[in-house]
């Protein structure tokens, strides 16, 4: 039967109903008529033939409040209030407030970020203006980046406070982050001197630290960052490293094929990737982690590759080239080749000497060619390397108070 | 390899003109309103429309090349996929015909005494049914639904409840390994019998698609949702429509399923504050008769069965015309002013229009999903959970040709659908898992079930259509 034969059907039964339901309202009461009408929730798990439970709906209190922006000339963008009925938290209680635009911080494909004022609290923050091209729509990455970092709260992740938008413009207000890890590391003076750009030891324990911290969160809770670079993290005053732009991540878990393999910024892309795989997982954030590391302790990338091809050489000089007895199964890849030259394998100690050996031996299980051998995020925060930092993490949770690191706040911090 | 699949395209509109796309959105007038709403774009006045127009103007250039610069990495992807996909359709009707889905205007066969022909049992299906069960396709669902007539039943007796209950919640249904044309199907049959159902309360809600003037005055979560409203209901059916966008803008099944997701979200957030109201205001007044009081579940709009006593409806509401909530005009809202919520109709600053046939409780600012909207909602959804979920995915441009309205409209509508769901377009896999177990017992208990009963009710059709109507109310409410 087709849809129009239904929708007859009820077209008719409608008309015949008609006056007796305009005379008697009493057949119609909103409330009987709001109890007959049904969701796919109602119909699933209909009680008549189910005893299980609908999942929760989850749904999270929206803002509330109009935001209104100042020093703005060429449209009035306001928060629409989505409240629905949702009991509204009392942080999220905000009087109207507007933003005093400040300097462009950095402009990229799809966005142009700002840094901020709120004009209610002074507060500094960033704003991310996302331009919605007619053809394309909302980009993907803005759909993204608001629908997980919404669900991703967490100290080492930038916390997204607001979405403002407009018929033809978006506008994310971010928690305001000094610098990012690129430009800290290029304008970081190391006291014992060293490479230019080259963080000392401590700091970079650190940041590593927090890093794995922000990666471990975001696997926890399914997500694939596909994008970590010294760029896209944040580094604030207190010493904060947090995780940003989540334009390219995804949530992952459901059985899927559609996973790209353009992803991650070249320098950072693990080789699994490089050889076209479109099945990876988490190990693939773990990769860019660990070229991260290299970086800190050299300030200069680890694999600089120009093309896929000289990436994955550039990588196999170092790690040695595979081959199906080292890596079963590398045959099959998209991007396999018989004729790469076969590197041998080198001792990462011999690359990074300023790297301590607990240091070495950490990379070396981040800095796995095979993704299955890889360590998870979780475990390589659990490495003897991190020994101390843990350590006081965990005093600090017992005492419950902000806890020094390495001369660094490391605490939860409100900047809003 | 590019052109590909927009040549498909033209093709398609080329071939059907009578299907082009503005005429998806034309047919079947409903509306009872003598005076109809200021066009919302819902006629086909686009002055480049392509679609009817000779093949060498296809329209495929001027989408294709703006398109390609900018994204022609996404593209390359979409299209790698695309062609395998076309590959496969390309073999012919391996699948045998699936039952008739679409319409459900009869009532389920909910009797277990029913004799039903079964197909003989699929041999793999084990006695002791595992925890969970890959589902390979429709035919697999009817020949476990048939097996096991009783599962997929209502549940009657209260020691077959308690038996079920505590040993076993039944499989877990695993749809992964469907064709997505199979999940399609699924989800289409359970939208209709959705729009079906909702569709008869539509003359109660008293919607029509807002005027700019009347917008403007609107809360701006009722204008979102009534962006959705069109005049007419489409002519296309939702299986055939869905079927549409995944044969141009193919997609993995889980965008699919997370339609239902949001759409479900989507009536929570609009409704759980109004409902709330409504059930308010009702116990009120049932109080105030000293009658019994209202034992409506906190769950909104979840089925609940309407046990109203015939005497309320005369109830005066307490927040009468608050219901509207069209304090929050965007413009004005001085700084200060706490926003309005639905849940608390405060004293609204514009007073709602004074108009004699609306009704006090006025439930046209629900979220209700029926044939008026289910088409728009499902483009617009699609559009943002295909950017959400997957690797692949098209312009804005492309999905708006695939689902037959205009860009402008396309893009207004996936913001509005992006806002409805404040913007958590996230599933937690457990969620979709879910959803995707339910939807298999759904198909199993009644889309088979209801095939089986049309074949043996063939000459008793007329009958059943002349009762139809009643029935599915009955069903609605029970």
């Amino acid at each position: 039967m087709t849809n129009r034969s239904i929708l007859a059907a009820s077209n008719s039964s409608s008309h015949s109903r008609l006056p007796a339901s305009r005379d008697t309202s009493k057949s119609s009461s909103p409330l009987t008529v709001a109890s007959q009408l049904t969701t796919a929730r109602a119909t699933l798990w209909d009680p008549k033939y189910t005893h299980k439970e609908p999942p929760q709906l989850r749904l999270q209190p929206t803002h509330v409040g109009t935001l209104t922006t100042g020093n703005r000339t060429d449209s009035n963008i306001s928060v629409r209030s989505l409240g629905g009925g949702q009991k509204v938290d009392s942080m999220d209680k905000r009087h109207p407030s507007s933003f005093q635009q400040l300097e462009k911080l950095g402009e990229g494909t799809y966005a142009t970020v700002f840094k901020g004022r709120n004009g209610q609290t002074g507060q500094f923050v960033a704003l991310k203006e996302i331009h919605l091209d007619s053809e394309e729509g909302t980009p993907s990455t803005a759909i993204r980046e608001i629908s997980l970092m919404k669900e991703l709260k967490h100290e080492n992740i930038v916390s997204l406070y607001d979405v403002i938008h407009t018929e033809n413009k978006l506008m994310l207000v971010f928690e305001y982050m000094d610098k990012d890890l690129k430009k800290y590391m290029d304008s970081y003076q190391n006291p014992n001197g060293g490479n230019r750009g080259a963080l000392d030891a401590p700091t970079i324990k650190s940041f590593m630290w927090q890093l794995l911290r922000g990666i471990a969160f975001c696997h926890e809770n399914r997500v694939l960052h596909r994008d970590l670079k010294p760029q896209n993290l944040l580094i604030n005053a207190q010493g904060q490293l947090k995780l940003g732009d989540f334009g390219l991540a995804r949530a992952f878990g459901i059985p899927v094929n559609t996973f790209s393999n353009e992803v991650v910024t070249l320098w950072y892309r693990a080789p699994d990737v490089l050889l076209g795989s479109r099945t990876y997982n988490t190990s693939i954030d773990i990769w860019s982690a660990g070229c991260i590391m290299a970086e800190m302790f050299t300030g200069r990338p680890l694999f600089p590759g120009t093309t896929n091809e000289d990436q994955l050489l550039k990588i196999f000089r170092l790690m040695g080239t595979p081959s199906e007895r080292s890596w079963p199964g590398i045959s099959s890849f998209p991007e396999y080749k018989q004729t790469w030259p076969v590197y041998a394998t080198q001792e990462l100690r011999a690359i990074l000497p300023q790297v301590d050996s607990l240091g070495l031996q950490l990379l070396g299980q981040l800095l796995q060619l095979r993704p299955e051998m890889r360590c998870s995020a979780q475990q390589a925060l659990a490495h003897p390397w991190f020994a101390e930092l843990n350590a006081r993490s965990q005093q600090a949770a017992q005492g419950g108070f902000t806890q020094q690191v390495q001369g660094m706040t490391v605490g939860q911090q409100r900047a809003y | 390899m590019g052109s590909v699949v927009l040549d498909a395209v033209n093709s398609f509109f080329h071939s059907s003109s009578g299907h082009s796309q503005h005429d998806i959105f034309r047919e079947t007038p409903r509306t009872r309103n003598q005076s109809p709403p200021p066009s919302r774009n819902r006629t086909p006045s686009r002055p480049e429309a392509p679609m009817s127009d000779s093949a060498q103007r296809a329209p495929s250039s001027s989408a294709v090349a703006p398109h390609q610069q900018q994204a022609s990495q996404r593209e390359q992807n979409a299209h790698a996929q695309q062609d395998a996909r076309n590959s496969e359709q390309a073999q012919p009707a391996e699948r045998p015909p699936s039952p008739p889905l679409a319409a459900q205007t009869e009532p389920p066969p909910s009797d277990e005494s029913q004799p039903v022909a079964a197909p003989p049992a699929d041999p793999r299906t084990p006695s002791a049914r595992p925890r969970k069960i890959k589902v390979r396709d429709l035919e697999h669902i009817q020949s476990f639904a048939t097996e096991d007539m009783r599962s997929f039943s209502e549940i009657r007796s209260r020691s077959r409840s308690r038996s079920r209950g505590e040993k076993d919640d039944g499989p877990q249904y695993e749809i992964s390994d469907m064709k997505v044309e199979h999940i399609i199907e699924m989800v289409a049959g359970l939208l209709t019998k959705i729009t079906t159902t909702n569709d008869l309360q539509h003359e109660h809600l008293h919607r029509q698609p807002p005027s700019i003037d009347a917008a403007s005055h609107m809360n701006p979560q009722t204008s979102s949702v009534l962006a959705f409203h069109g005049k007419n209901v489409p002519s296309i059916t939702i299986l055939s429509y869905l079927s549409r966008i995944n044969k141009y803008c193919p997609t993995s099944y889980e965008v699919f399923l997370s339609l239902l997701v949001y759409f479900d979200r989507m009536t929570e957030r609009v409704n759980a504050g109004p409902m709330q109201s409504l059930r308010e205001a009702n116990s009120q007044s049932v109080e105030s008769r000293s009658s019994s009081t209202e034992s409506l579940g906190s769950d909104g709009m979840e089925g609940v069965t309407a046990t109203t006593p015939s005497g309320t409806q005369q109830a005066t509401p307490p927040h009468s015309g608050g219901m509207e909530s069209k304090s929050s005009r965007q413009e004005t809202g001085a700084p200060g002013t706490p926003h309005s919520r639905p849940t608390q109709p405060e004293s609204p600053s514009i007073p709602p229009e004074p108009s004699s046939g609306i009704d006090p409780y006025n439930l046209s600012h629900f979220f209700v999903v029926d044939s008026f909207n289910i088409h728009r909602l499902v483009i617009a959804g699609v559009t943002c959970a295909s950017k959400f979920f997957s690797d692949i995915f098209y312009t804005n441009s492309r999905y708006a040709k695939v689902g037959g309205l205009p860009l402008p409209e396309l893009n207004h509508l996936e913001l509005q659908f992006l806002l409805l769901n404040d913007f958590r377009l996230s599933v937690p896999v457990e969620e979709i898992e879910a959803y995707g177990t339910m939807l298999v017992e759904f198909y199993a208990r009644e889309v088979v079930a209801q095939k089986q009963a049309a074949d043996a009710a063939m000459q008793m059709r007329s009958l059943s259509e002349s009762s139809s109507d009643s029935t599915s109310t009955v069903r609605a409410v029970g």
